[in-house]
């Protein structure tokens, strides 16, 4: 064998073997992982538990939805999948996964939502979270979608190691050398804010606030598509899907402007058809005390706390 | 098309492929189309500029070659003033009139001069016309004559993995062996695969990765404490070098796989015990072209002013230096700190002469490494910062450094995995560089070594490596 190709072989082979063993390390620490998202993906993909309540949306849901206060009001099961970021497709990803492997099927299905989670895009929010899913086909094929690098990542996986940064890598390592000194940051998927921070003034807030809830709502039309596919996904099951506009932190004085009227009338077909309870609390009380905010957008775990009981003794 | 990117590897190994498949004779313009492929995917047009500085001075160095030395020295003079204006042009006119402007205001003179809207800089537009200029020069010194084959001098001027951020090539060296026929040799293109996998380990394994850290420091300032900004001020030293002699590592690597030796830019200019010698060992290619064609020259032309000559054409080279880096006040600052130090270390060479003399060799050389060192870190400040008001900001918050309850939270947000890697990172570089020279060119003797440190390059770039490419510094000048 000729100097070059020996060279070249013996390099290359070397180093993947030991990124492949890098990588399988890393997605080992990530699966024990207690801390950002990765118990709720395990609690997908692996957990059969019975829950007999779950909410899906995005940082929304994550921040705003305690389970446990849910659970001791309505004396059930619950669990929140909420991820920052997520779209409609990632809440039709998650329910899918979900029913395929947890039976009984739940009663019932929160979704939380906002104009901006129906909006298409086309990419998502930090695909290599996944990256140790990339066996599983549900995730493989929703994932691929808008992160080609996994197709890659599933056949080749020593490049897997090469999409992880810094924060992952040492997620990991703590997941495989220290897994029980690592206390989780969740409460069944809720992640709680410093209640005693607030990261943006009121007038900032104000605006943001005006972004988020626009009056000229965008062409939501794939995005309602998908919110259809959880639609029938849940009347196939005969699990009743509700509808949550949470609060939003704004001053009494924007309320007209911040009406989420053109965003119900969206919904409002597949609110009909489908008869889902809808729940608008964009006006309550809680959106006008800044006390109760981490920042303009999520509430703080005080009122993560109160909203979840508002939220339970409704649907009792 | 960056070099640490995944189109790069696969654009290099088919021109590797097709160059020693193809005879001889169609070697060059095979590479003078890869090159000009190569350089096109940042944005087409402006190869036309590169075209056009090409012809221009490859047309008008046969014209100086035929002419008189009356007339010679009028095709010169047209030829670098055409090729410095289009440099001007597209680098500094919007600083140079944004000034005059300011000036202007101020002397409540009614300017109307609007700045040219959304230049973009041509990249490595500083590179080649340096190079055009030496190749011009050299053949009214008649150091060379004239290519004889236009496709071979664009080659020189473009070859692509030189042609975005140097070295700077002397017509002396690359030009004459693009004549010479290169045939495939293994050790070559080993040594080759070697450098360039050195080269790509300093650019994702450590500069990427300090990036992150430092260019929110750079960005607001006012937000880090001043211990904070002076660590990332030491690990800026680190990013700077691993980023451009890690370019430097692939450029010169890829150039000996196609069996072409381009100029070394680096040889451990942190070791340097005066600002002298550090620019003696920093960015070679654009000292020495300073030196030969602007410090020489000048230096001549001003002989009967003694000592004087020495700092003026110091001072002249090194403002010159600051601004070549870019069209920013920061740039001039940079140049000026280090011509005043060289002045100052040229006409205190006998009083410190003395002091050698005076104290313990090792007291006197750490002592000169110590403070070259902390020169050069304080003017990488000037060298980063986009303005003079972020610089002096930096400078301020680091002189007011105190005891501050925050730091332990600061350093935190590298997170210990980051750190642990950075500093071991830094000390594998040390190492390798000081036991086997930056050029690498011990491993040549050692087999398993050579195979063992590739191996472990090859694998601490893919496990390590920061893959969310990033341009190269140097490539904004």
């Amino acid at each position: 064998m000729s100097s070059l190709l020996k060279y070249i072989l013996a390099i290359c082979l070397g180093a993947f073997i030991v990124s492949y063993l890098f990588f399988m390390f890393i997605n080992l620490g990530l699966k024990n992982q207690k801390n950002d998202t990765f118990p709720v993906i395990r609690e997908l993909v692996n957990s059969v538990e019975n829950h007999q309540v779950i909410f899906v949306g995005s940082s929304l849901a994550k921040n705003n939805i305690n389970p446990l206060v849910y659970d001791s009001i309505n004396k059930v099961n619950s669990y929140n999948f909420g991820y920052p970021g997520a779209k409609i497709e990632h809440n039709l990803m998650i329910i899918k996964r979900y029913l395929q492997s947890n039976h009984p099927a739940p009663q019932k299905i929160f979704i939380v939502l906002e104009p901006y989670v129906l909006d298409s895009t086309t990419e998502i929010n930090f695909p290599v979270q996944y990256y140790p899913y990339c066996n599983d086909s549900t995730i493989y094929n929703f994932v691929s979608k808008y992160d080609p690098d996994i197709k890659l990542v599933k056949y080749f996986p020593f490049i897997g190691v090469s999409k992880y940064n810094d924060y992952l890598k040492n997620l990991g390592i703590m997941g495989v050398l220290s897994p029980n000194r690592i206390t989780s940051a969740l409460i069944k998927g809720y992640e709680p804010l410093d209640a005693g921070s607030w990261k943006v003034d009121a007038e900032v807030a104000r605006n943001k606030t005006k972004q988020i809830i626009p009056t000229n709502i965008k062409n939501h039309n794939e995005g309602l598509k998908h919110l259809e596919g959880i639609c029938k996904a849940c009347s196939e099951k005969n699990i009743q899907l509700v509808f949550v506009l949470p609060p939003v932190y704004h001053q009494k004085s924007t309320v007209n402007k911040t009406s989420p009227i053109a965003f119900v009338a969206e919904l409002e077909p597949l609110i009909t058809e489908y008869n889902i309870l809808l729940i608008d609390h964009t006006q309550i009380e809680l959106s006008f005390n800044k006390e109760f905010y981490f920042d303009w957008h999520h509430l703080n775990s005080r009122g993560a706390k109160i909203y979840t009981a508002i939220l339970a003794n409704e649907t009792k | 098309m960056l070099f640490n990117s995944f189109s790069f590897l696969v654009f290099f190994s088919l021109v590797v492929v097709l160059f020693f498949s193809i005879p001889f004779r169609f070697r060059n313009i095979f590479l003078l189309l890869a090159s000009y492929f190569f350089y096109m995917l940042w944005k087409p047009e402006y190869a036309i500029l590169l075209a056009f500085s090409t012809i221009s001075s490859y047309y008008t160095a046969i014209l100086i070659f035929r002419k008189t030395d009356a007339e010679k020295r009028k095709y010169l003079v047209a030829c670098i003033s055409l090729n410095l204006l289009i440099l001007f042009f597209f680098k500094y006119f919007n600083f140079f009139n944004s000034n005059v402007r300011t000036l202007f205001t101020l002397l409540h003179i009614d300017y109307k001069i609007p700045d040219i809207l959304a230049v973009i800089l041509p990249v490595g537009i500083s590179f080649y016309t340096f190079e055009t200029i030496s190749y011009v020069l050299d053949i009214y010194y008649e150091r060379r004559e004239p290519e004889n084959k236009l496709s071979t001098y664009a080659l020189y001027i473009s070859f692509f993995p030189k042609l975005l951020a140097g070295p700077i090539e002397k017509s002396t060296g690359l030009l004459v062996q693009l004549n010479q026929e290169t045939s495939f040799k293994q050790d070559r293109i080993i040594e080759g695969l070697r450098r360039m996998l050195w080269g790509f380990f300093k650019k994702v394994v450590i500069a990427d990765r300090l990036s992150v850290l430092i260019d929110p420091v750079y960005a607001h300032p006012s937000n880090y404490s001043g211990g904070y900004i002076l660590f990332c001020c030491y690990l800026f030293a680190f990013q700077i070098y691993c980023d451009f002699s890690g370019y430097t590592d692939i450029a010169i690597g890829a150039s000996k796989i196609l069996g072409y030796d381009i100029v070394e830019n680096f040889n451990q200019p942190y070791i340097s015990k005066n600002v002298g010698e550090f620019w003696r060992r920093w960015h070679l290619s654009l000292s020495n072209w300073l030196r030969d064609y602007l410090f020489t020259p000048i230096i001549f032309k001003r002989k009967d002013w003694g000592n004087s000559a020495l700092v003026y054409a110091t001072f002249i080279t090194f403002v010159l230096c600051g601004l070549w880096h870019g069209a920013r006040w920061t740039f001039v600052i940079f140049g000026l700190l280090q011509g005043i130090v060289i002045s100052f270390e040229l006409v205190s060479k006998k009083w410190r002469k003395g002091w050698s003399e005076k104290l313990p060799s090792w007291i006197y050389d750490n002592g000169s490494w110590i403070i070259t060192f902390h020169f050069v870190v304080l003017s990488f400040v000037f060298f980063r910062a986009d303005n003079t008001t972020i610089a002096f900001e930096i400078i301020n918050r680091i002189g007011h450094i105190g005891f501050n309850s925050n730091y332990l939270l600061e350093f935190s947000k590298f997170g210990i995995f980051s750190l642990i890697i950075l500093l071991s990172s830094i000390f594998f570089l040390l190492f390798v560089e000081r036991k086997f020279t930056p050029t690498l060119s011990k491993f040549n003797q050692l087999i398993r070594g050579n195979y063992l440190f590739s191996f472990i390059t090859l694998t601490l770039v893919i496990v390590l490596g920061y893959f969310h490419p990033q341009i190269f510094i140097y490539f904004n000048f």
